[in-house]
Formats: C-alpha cells, structure tokens, sequence
C-alpha cells in the first residue's frame, strides 16, 4: 500500500463516515423528523391488497 | 387535544426511520458490484471521478428525482412517462419517462439472477453443500458452474434457486405484501450492515497467506519420481497434440484465409480441448497434494493462473521440470530474480502479464475476429512481450528449453507480491495506470472510467432508475425529500465505500493473488469467488457465510420488489389496469428477459451486456433528461422551493447553479467523450458476439414496446384532461 493509495482510502472513507454521520445525527436530534422521513421501503403506493 | 407522541415513541420512530432508509440503501452493487468495478477501472484513482460524480450529479439528481416525483404525484401521476407528461406540457416529454420503465424492467431481468445465486449460496451453506477447500480457485469453478458462465444453455444449477426467486418475487407484489417485507428488512439490512462489519474486521486481520510453489516445481520436487515421470508423460502426450495443432494453425496464412475455412474451427476446438484436458488433469494433481495441507502451509503448490495456465506456459514448464535436479536450478534462478526486483517492477509485470494473457485469451476465443483487429492484437502481444522480457535477466541455460520462452515464463513467477492485508489493500486503493509504465493517474483520461464511476454512483443510489420518482410521487406534499435522500445516499456510500471497498478485493488478493485479479475482474461474480474463501478460514465459517448470504438475498429482493412499480404505476394509471393485471403482464416481460440472461451465460455475456446499456448508459441518460428537466424547463428557482416544501434540511442554494449548469456539462462532456472514444467499439462488440446482439436486439424491442404503450397511454391522458376541462 503506497501513501496515496492510504491516503486516497483515508479521505474517501472519512468523508463517508463524515456525511453518513451528520445526517444520522440530522434525523435523532430534529424534532418531528420522523414524520416527514421516509424510504421507499415504508411508502405506501395504494394500491396493495393491504392498503 | 391530540395526544403527542412519548420522548421514548419518538425516539424509536427515529430509529425506525434510520432503519428503512439503511434497508432501501443497501443492496447488492455495494458489496458485488462496486469493488471489482473500481479494481477494474484504475483502482484508488476511480475513487476521484467516483466522489465528483457523487458531489456533483448523484447527490443533486437524487434530490432533482425526489422532487419532481413529489410534484408529479401532486398532478395524480406516479409513473416516470406519467410525470413528464404532467410537468411538461410538450409532448415528446412523456417518451424520455419511457426511459423510467425500460430501465428497471431491465435490470429486473438480471437482478433477479443475481438474487437467485444469494439464494442458492445461502442454501448451500445452510445444507452443507458449498465446496470446502483451502484451495480458493475451487470456489471460482464452483461459480462459473453454477451459475453456467462455462457454456451457454438453461441446465445450470442457479436456474431452480432462479425460478424460486421469480415466483416469490411476483407472488409478493402481485397480492402486494410488501408490508411484511418492509418488516422484515427493518431488521435484516441492519443485521446485514452489523455481519459486513464482522466479516471486514476478519479480513482485516487475515494473516499473510504463502505464495505456494507453481505447479510444475512443487509436483517435481514434491511427488515420488515414477509418478511425477508418469504425470509429465501423460501431460506431455496430451500437449503434443495441443502442440501439433498449434503448428497447423500457425502454417495458416491468417491474412489471406478466409474465416471460415472449412476445418478451422474443429481444429481450433481440439486445441481447447486438449489444453482444457491438461488443465485439469493439473488441478485435480495439486488440489491432491494440496488437500491435507491448511491455506497457510508453505508447502502448498499454486494451481496455474494467468499466463502460467496457457499452452506456451505447459510446453516450457514439462520441459524445465524435467527431473528434480533440473527444477531445483530454475528455482533458485527464479528466487534470486524475484528478490532483485523491488515491488514496483512486480506490479508492472503482473498487469504486463494480465494485458497479455488477455489479448492471448481474445484471439484464442475470438470467433468472428476481423483479421485486421487478429493482426493488430499480434502486435501488441509482442509488444508487451518485448517489454516483459527487458525485465527479466536472461536465465542460465535448461537443456531443451527455448531460452527466450524460460524467461516469459520466468517472468510471469518472479512477479508474485506478498499476500498480505496491506498489499490488498493497496490492489484495491493504490492508482492504477491506465497502461503498463502511463502515469498512475493515467486512468482518468479514458472517458470509460468517468461514465463507469458515474453509472456505479446512478446504480448504486438507484438514480436515474426511474424508482425514486415513482416512490416519491406517493408523499404527501409536507413529506421531506432533501433529508431522506441524503440520508439513503450517505448510508448507501458507507456500505459501498467503507465496507464494500475494504472487504472484497483485499480478500481476493489475499487468497487468490494478484494474477486472476489484474485483468478486468467480473464485477459481479467476483463477491461469489472470494468471500466463500474468507468464510472458510474464519471459524463457525458455515454459519457466517449462511448469515451472509441470507442478508444479501434480503437486500437483493428489497431492490427487486421495487423495480416492478414504475411499470405498474404506468399500466395502472395509463391504463386502468388494476395492480394484479399489470402484474401479469410485467411477469411475462421479465420472464423472457430472464430467459435470455439465462441461456446466454456464457462469460455471462447477456448479464453483462444489459448492466452495461441499461444500468450505466441508460440510466444515464435518464438523469441527464432529469436534471436538465429540473434546472432548464422548471426552472432551478421553482424546483428548489418544492424541494424545500416540508424539508427537514434546506438545500444549499449554491446546489441550484451546480444543478443548472454544472451537472448537465458534467454528463454531457463525459458523455461525449465517451460517443467519441468508445461507442464505436462497443457497438462493434455487440456486431462480434451473437450473444451480445440478441440481448441488445431484445432490449430495443422492449423499449419500442414501452414506447408504443406511452403513445397510447399519452392519448387517454390528454382526452381525460379535455373531458375535465369540458
């Protein structure tokens, strides 16, 4: 592993952990974030045998 | 007076909310596809177009494709051809949405493939048939058989796990229990996040595996001399034949004959033939030796790989493993060669070898090569050959051996790197050169690795799909887009990048060297290749490797299930067809898709083709179309105030100039360099493969087929708008 090879692994994962890390902190500590949040996975589409 | 929520209730909600963005992010291109793509396509120097197509168009697409599906959904519309339509009043709008259903119809066909192989490993691991070797080249036969990438046909194991996969998958979403899924993945993708940790921080602590000995001196110094003359005397008796047809096709005048010439073909068969005969009869003789001996044992021998598994490599190698005696002396020329070499020169060589044995590999297989594309792949064979050979000292003399061909062989053996954690590492993150001795940035002047990185961040943060714009147009109108996309994206990049990018190349490179990684590695088959290995060195191995591949069958059909709604969306709201007809009718699209993907699984052709034309240059277009649509036809003032509307986090306005201008030059330069430099090849690749043109052939009618429903659907559209405004 060559120093730009740590360094290139280093930066991108940090940034990674970086964003990943502020968004997860944007959802916990925003009140009534969770009303407004959602996934495909938990969004209805109306037009399923359970909706 | 409503009753508000407990600080317990909320907090769990906020949990939950994590876990279905985690469960909607991860999927199968984190850990399969986005390793061997950044391996293949410069290594670390990928990772710089990769985060500047993440900064500048995946993030601000992904944002551009929530809101416009929130405003779509407004108008009562939740297909792609159906939002266009809506937010554009030309009418030639509504067929770039045709886009939004050609492309994960598409992708279906494949992805289910894929999903099936989860299944069928997962099951195997449960049951205990998955191979237990030391030998981590076993687990790369057991893949290519089992998902039939030796030969074209539908008689592969993978098919049975295939039509379980598919009739799940319709069951689920033709009486739409996605609910139960949903559940489910709540659970199972952070599960699945939690065992990628265990299993990087196993690989992370691998301890260096020995480089074993090649074949043809690890058997001659190593087997009881009759049965090692024995084994060199049956090896021999098959190459001769290799040998002899090699001498007639090389007494053929290849510029003048034509190309079909009768008798060709069987005698270039037999060739394969026999050497495929030798190459077997080698492995089951080392897998022999090597069985009783665990992974760390020096005294393992090396099954062929690269250029030491061709027919010039077997030639040279009987004839320098003579007697014991003979192979002792090569041993110690190559020993002291490879020490005087520093680690530099390694890495040239084996990606000089890699270049090599893959032009060799070309002209072998080749069946409809013209004979000037024969010609100019000679010379540069002999140019990479010449090269290779300056490196090497000419080694001292072996009776019988073409001095010149010892020392190719030779050079192929020096080169081998220390498999350690650091050197996985540094295959996987150290810049590669574009070619062998180009600068190690060199990589980033191929327009290919541009469009590669962009397509990888489209793919893997399901952009330009037409799936987020679906899914978007359910919200209601308070409902943020801006936080919970960039939540799914930052999570999917920590999957992708942190996790992903340190497992699966460095355990490649740790049990199966660099040789069969230094080429282009599938970028899919590679995690079906290599993580088997890493699961049988750690302990409790079986239950790990289960657990594994359980996860990535559940991220898998999370995917799938929701590639199937843009198209039902469309048939439900541009025909009125109810959810269970729609159903039926995607079911009998996909299912000659899958078909197709099935039966050209040789090399995995058909596979490789549709993730190339849909999941990168489709999909391409797509968010091209969406971010022009976005920044130029409603305007970038209009569309970031509805992206703010409800957001819980307010875009950074400067995104607006990035989004207007910035993206669409950014995909419209490499888009253009691309057209320039690689259309032309990738069209003439399509014209050489008869696989290739079937699947292509394929995807053109499917895509006139949508395109023809948009026409008649558009028409319904516009007479119930009149009929409302009468």
């Amino acid at each position: 592993m060559k120093p730009i090879g740590w360094v290139l692994m280093l930066v991108s994962c940090g940034f990674v952990l970086s964003l990943v890390t502020y968004c997860f902190w944007r959802v916990l500590f925003t009140p009534g974030a969770q009303e407004h949040l959602h996934a495909p996975l938990d969004i209805d589409t109306g037009d399923t045998d359970e909706a | 007076m409503s009753v508000q929520p407990s600080g317990k209730e909320q907090w769990s909600s906020k949990i939950g909310v994590i876990l279905a963005v985690s469960g909607s992010a991860v999927g199968l291109g984190n850990f399969l596809r986005f390793p061997g793509m950044a391996a293949a396509h410069g290594g670390g120097a990928f990772m710089i177009p990769y985060f500047i197509s993440l900064l500048l168009i995946g993030i601000p697409i992904c944002w551009v494709e929530w809101t416009l599906g929130r405003q779509g959904g407004r108008g009562g519309f939740h297909s792609s051809p159906g939002i266009l339509h809506h937010l554009i009043k030309n009418p030639v709008a509504r067929f770039f949405g045709t886009l939004g259903l050609l492309i994960p119809v598409a992708i279906y066909m494949y992805y289910v493939y894929i999903e099936a192989w989860c299944l069928g490993y997962a099951w195997k691991y449960l049951v205990g048939t998955m191979p237990s070797s030391a030998d981590a080249s076993v687990y790369g036969d057991h893949f290519n058989h089992f998902v039939g990438a030796t030969k074209n046909g539908l008689m592969h194991d993978a098919v049975l796990f295939l039509l379980i996969v598919f009739t799940l998958n319709f069951i689920l979403i033709y009486r739409g229990l996605t609910k139960g899924i949903e559940s489910f993945c709540k659970v199972a993708m952070p599960v699945l996040i939690v065992a990628a940790i265990i299993v990087l921080v196993r690989v992370l602590t691998l301890p260096p595996q020995p480089v074993g000995e090649p074949w043809h001196i690890g058997l001659a110094r190593s087997m009881p001399a009759a049965e090692w003359n024995a084994l060199r005397s049956r090896l021999s008796g098959i190459n001769d034949k290799v040998q002899v047809t090699n001498l007639i096709l090389d007494g053929i005048n290849t510029s003048t004959a034509p190309a079909d010439l009768a008798g060709l073909a069987d005698i270039e068969q037999q060739t394969r033939d026999s050497h495929a005969e030798i190459m077997k009869t080698i492995r089951d003789t080392v897998e022999k030796h090597n069985a009783p001996l665990s992974s760390g044992e020096t005294a393992r021998i090396e099954m062929p790989a690269g250029y030491l598994a061709g027919a010039e490599a077997v030639t040279t190698a009987l004839t320098i493993a003579r007697t014991p005696d003979v192979a002792n002396a090569y041993k110690a020329w190559v020993e002291k060669v490879r020490a005087s070499l520093d680690d530099d020169s390694k890495w040239e060589l084996i990606r000089l070898e890699s270049a090599q044995s893959g032009l060799a590999k070309d002209l072998g297989s080749d069946k409809e090569n013209t004979r000037k594309k024969a010609t100019d792949k000679q010379i540069r064979y002999q140019q990479l050959r010449a090269k290779i050979l300056q490196k090497v000292s000419p080694p001292p003399a072996i009776p019988g051996a073409d001095a010149l061909v010892v020392q190719r062989v030779g050079a192929a053996e020096v080169a081998t790197v220390e498999r350690t954690v650091r050197n996985g590492l540094g295959f996987m993150w150290n810049p590669k050169p574009a070619e062998p001795g180009e600068s190690i940035f060199s990589a980033l002047g191929n327009a290919e690795v541009w469009l590669q990185a962009a397509g990888q961040i489209f793919f893997s943060i399901s952009v330009g799909f037409g799936i987020i714009i679906t899914y978007a147009s359910y919200l209601r109108g308070n409902d943020d887009v801006a936080l919970s996309g960039l939540t799914a994206t930052s999570t999917n990049e920590f999957c992708e990048v942190c996790l992903g990018g340190l497992i699966t190349i460095p355990a490649a490179f740790i049990f199966l060297g660099a040789t069969p990684l230094a080429g282009t590695p599938s970028t899919l088959g590679l995690g079906f290749t290599t993580l088997p290995a890493v699961f049988e060195a750690m302990p409790a191995g079986r239950f790990f490797g289960c657990l594994w591949f359980t996860m990535l069958f559940a991220a898998a059909i999370t995917s799938s299930l929701s590639m199937l709604q843009p198209a039902i969306a469309f048939l439900e709201e541009g025909f009125g067809l109810q959810r269970k007809s729609s159903v039926a009718m995607l079911g009998l699209i996909t299912a000659i898709g899958c078909l197709m993907v099935v039966y050209f699984s040789e090399g995995l052709t058909a596979l490789d083709t549709m993730d190339f034309w849909i999941g990168s240059f489709c999909v391409y277009v797509m968010a091209t179309v969406l971010v022009i649509v976005f920044g130029w036809v409603i305007g970038v003032d209009r569309g970031l105030a509805l992206a703010d509307e409800g957001a819980e986090l307010h875009i950074p306005r400067f995104f607006g100039f990035v989004i207007k201008y910035i993206s669409p030059l950014y995909l419209l330069i490499i888009f253009g360099f691309w057209l320039y430099n690689n259309a032309w090849a990738g069209i003439e690749s399509i014209r050489e493969s008869e696989a290739k043109s079937y699947t292509v052939a394929f995807l053109i009618v499917v895509a006139v087929f949508f395109a023809v429903l948009v026409s008649l659907a558009a028409k319904r559209w516009d007479h119930a708008a009149t009929g409302d405004k009468s």
